[in-house]
């Protein structure tokens, strides 16, 4: 085979040329890969949702004393995961507020009755409801204590009477001292009781 | 022939004593029957067995000591208003006809502008005795008065009874002294709690005083054709 220079050079050039297009080809196809994986990223980052922390929800309740001269305020802030409850009780002339309970309300549901305060605004009761049963955190209203402890649990101190009957509701105040609870007996209606305080002591009614 | 009517005279001799013994009964069990009635109407109870009406003065007492449940309670300051006993007041001035509902099941007491409900709230009704129902008018109000009743453990005597609204109709005598008002011995409304009465928190009795007819003049008002009463109509049973 006797090849001429000149046919040599042609048949590299054209090689030369051959690798160039490839090449050519192959940067190109690589760049649209590049733009359209940024297209791609840019519309994910679109559709995903810039995560905040969740704002706290706030709701207030408020109960005036039969007078009209002192009110109880529940603030409840819903986080995430619990809630704080707030009890304030605030002298309406003066708008002066004393804080009387904080909690945070771990399998907790507390609520205000529109019978809370005793009838000398002496006492103020909150409606609590854990594991399924119901009772009454009672109060001073002065903020001041019942010997060592903030609050008296209604439940608690009626249940160690072992009075055989369910306590089912705390409806009001009879009078200044005295809590009216609603009971009820093997699913049935129990009898009726006044719950003194701050003596803890129950007495069973005769009527409803 | 002469023994046999002389048979049929005995026979019918028995036959009349024994009517005349039943008519005699029969009058003297309705004659029983008749008193028992008219005596009941004429000594119907007063919603407060023993104060009834008695001071009808709407003066406000002071330095006094309260019972109630058998136990002696503090009266509370502050429960009357001056503006309640020294001026005209008119809450809610309407050419609507007012009128007061209570439901005794619901324990609420409903007020009314013609159809129109302008306010609401809870009251305690009759529990150691009865509330009657029917439709009455308030014949008078009183800024305060005292109020006394029952016996033993149930036995109360209560001074400076706030917001007094005194009803009647032609079943229920003026003198039985039912009545709406405020009641600052107990906080349960919604439950029955009285002797008969309506009872209702003070700040929601007053805000009631206020807005009922006859319009309000001084420490008692009484209602006139120029100042008629409102009408109050009671109704349903509690549970």
């Amino acid at each position: 085979m006797n090849l001429s220079v000149g046919k040599l050079l042609l048949i590299f050039l054209s090689v030369m040329i051959a690798t160039g297009i490839i090449i050519a080809f192959l940067i190109q196809t690589k760049n649209k890969e590049s733009v359209s994986s940024q297209r791609s990223e840019a519309r994910v980052a679109k559709v995903v949702p810039v995560v905040k922390a969740a704002e706290p929800e706030t709701e207030e309740s408020t109960v005036l004393s039969p007078d009209g001269q002192m009110s109880i305020v529940m603030k409840k802030v819903t986080n995430e995961n619990s809630s704080v409850y707030v009890f304030s009780v605030n002298d309406v002339e003066t708008n002066m507020s004393e804080e009387i309970y904080t909690t945070e309300g771990l399998g907790e549901e507390f609520s205000l009755s529109a019978n809370s305060f005793s009838p000398d605004n002496r006492y103020v009761f909150v409606n609590q409801v854990a594991s399924g049963s119901a009772t009454a955190l009672v109060f001073r209203t002065s903020g001041e204590e019942f010997g060592d402890e903030k609050y008296i649990d209604v439940l608690s101190v009626f249940d160690k009477k072992e009075t055989g009957n369910t306590l089912i509701k705390i409806t009001g105040w009879d009078s200044s001292t005295l809590l009216h609870l609603f009971t009820e007996n093997d699913g049935t209606s129990g009898p009726s009781y006044w719950f003194e305080i701050p003596s803890g002591a129950a007495i069973r009614l005769n009527s409803k | 022939m002469k023994k046999k009517s002389k048979i049929k005279n005995k026979g019918s001799n028995k036959n009349r004593k024994l009517l005349f013994v039943l008519i005699i009964g029969f009058i003297g069990v309705f004659g029983l029957i008749a008193v028992k009635k008219i005596n009941e109407q004429l000594n119907l109870p007063c919603a407060n067995t023993i104060s009834c009406i008695k001071d009808l003065s709407g003066e406000y007492e002071n330095d006094v000591k309260a019972v109630f449940l058998g136990r002696e309670i503090d009266v509370p300051q502050n429960l009357i208003s001056p503006q309640s006993s020294l001026e005209k007041a008119v809450l809610g001035k309407t050419t609507e006809m007012k009128h007061i509902y209570v439901d005794l099941e619901a324990q609420a007491l409903m007020a009314y502008e013609g159809r129109k409900k302008v306010m609401e709230f809870p009251v305690s009704t009759g529990k150691w005795g009865r509330t009657p129902v029917g439709t009455f008018k308030i014949w008078i109000k009183l800024v305060s008065t005292r109020m006394e009743g029952g016996s033993g453990n149930d036995y109360y005597n209560l001074p400076n009874v706030p917001y007094t609204m005194f009803y009647y109709n032609d079943d229920v005598a003026k003198s039985r002294g039912f009545s709406i008002h405020g009641a600052y011995w107990h906080n349960n409304f919604g439950y029955t709690m009285s002797h008969g009465c309506i009872n209702m928190r003070p700040v929601d009795a007053k805000t009631l005083f206020e807005w009922a007819e006859p319009v309000s003049g001084g420490h008692t008002t009484y209602a006139g054709e120029e100042n008629p009463g409102t009408l109050v109509t009671v109704y349903g049973n509690p549970l």
